[in-house]
């Protein structure tokens, strides 16, 4: 009986391939419209995430970016920025936590330590008013 | 071992009946890719002249304060699009296809009229500082649509968009893509978030232009 289990989800996972994960499943959805589905952003409106220091700096800041959006001029990779971004409503502490965890491995170097929901109901508990 | 001859397992009449059908059949589908693109909107009949559905007459300013209206159009193809600058879902993307296709059409005779269905907030410096941001060329036009002008405008164009307090950021629309030729006729459409949809709409501008080249012929 065991052996038919391991086999049946053996088989499952080869013919399944490479799926994306839920955090790649949330970027997709929420972000990739203004900052593209490679996180290269658009021009001088959209910046972008893939390999940025602000992202590499801010890291921490995600849970209240996106819970508060942003307004005001950044400087990503040495261009100025300046286009107020939404908040992205209806994200759970553990989407949060799927979405930081794929921009980590996607956009930056990877070498986080696993974010986890609890964590992030800590740094959401650390949002100012608005993020600035 | 010999092969037998074509000749002698099929007569060669069905063979030449074969090729004329295939021949027509590829000459057909030539003639699909390449002649004028069908009218959209309704059409009607003036005496024996076929009318078909006009933009209704309009004068908008734009980025520049310049003002823009059919006329001042002429000698141009347009897509077209309507937008606001702090839309968070659909336009960012419809805005990303349309410089795709300004990037793989370079010609001056092509011009891209995005029209603003945010009065409130998209004031003129507001649209200037958006297509500067964008790096948008001359060819752009980004509009202001006074608030009594949009439905009508929009209803001609044959897409909708109005203020909608329960959308994302307070406006509800669609993210069509329009082509107006030189007398203010739509000519093809796609969904600006479709990629398939905007390489297609790519060929059809294209074929615009040529029918625009041979238009007095
Ligand atoms: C409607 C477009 C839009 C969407 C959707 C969007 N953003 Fe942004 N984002 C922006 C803009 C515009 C800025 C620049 C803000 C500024 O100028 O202050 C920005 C800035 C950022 C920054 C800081 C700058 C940088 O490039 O590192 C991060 C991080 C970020 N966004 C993450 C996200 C994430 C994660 C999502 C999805 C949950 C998301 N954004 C969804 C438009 C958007």
């Amino acid at each position: 009986m065991r052996w038919i289990i391991g086999m049946s989800s053996a088989i499952l996972l080869v013919s399944c391939g490479p799926e994306q994960s839920y955090g790649e499943q949330l970027y997709q959805a929420q972000c990739a419209s203004c900052h593209l589905s490679d996180g290269s952003g658009l021009r001088g409106l959209y910046p972008p995430l893939y390999q940025t220091d602000y992202l590499q700096e801010h890291f921490a800041d995600l849970p209240c970016i996106i819970e508060q959006g942003m307004e005001g001029p950044i400087l990503v990779n040495g261009r100025e920025y300046d286009q107020p971004m939404p908040a992205i409503v209806g994200f759970t502490d553990a989407d949060i936590a799927n979405l930081m965890n794929y921009l980590d491995d996607a956009m930056l170097d990877g070498k986080r330590q696993f974010v986890t929901p609890d964590q992030v109901i800590e740094l959401r508990q650390g949002c100012k008013d608005s993020y600035e | 071992m010999h092969w037998p001859k074509l000749s002698s397992m099929y007569s060669k009449r069905t063979l030449s009946i074969v090729l004329l059908l295939i021949l027509t059949s590829l000459i057909a589908c030539k003639k699909e890719e390449t002649g004028p693109l069908p009218y959209y909107g309704q059409t009607a009949l003036e005496g024996t002249d076929t009318v078909y559905h006009q933009i209704i007459p309009f004068s908008l300013l734009d980025q520049d304060s310049t003002v823009v209206t059919n006329a001042s159009l002429q000698g141009q193809i347009y897509v077209a699009d309507f937008f606001f600058t702090s839309c968070p879902t659909i336009c960012p993307v419809v805005k990303q296809n349309m410089i795709k296709i300004a990037e793989a059409i370079s010609d001056n005779r092509l011009a891209f009229m995005a029209h603003s269905i945010d009065h409130r907030r998209d004031s003129i410096p507001r649209l200037l500082s958006y297509k500067q941001k964008l790096e948008l060329d001359d060819r752009w036009h980004l509009l202001e649509v006074p608030e009594d002008e949009l439905e009508e405008l929009s209803a001609s164009y044959l897409t909708a968009a109005y203020e909608d307090a329960s959308a994302p950021g307070g406006f509800d629309h669609q993210g069509n893509l329009m082509l107006i030729d030189w007398d203010g006729h739509i000519r093809s459409y796609a969904d600006g978030t479709d990629r398939e949809q905007v390489d297609d709409f790519i060929k059809k501008i294209k074929r615009l232009l040529h029918e625009m080249d041979h238009r007095n012929e």
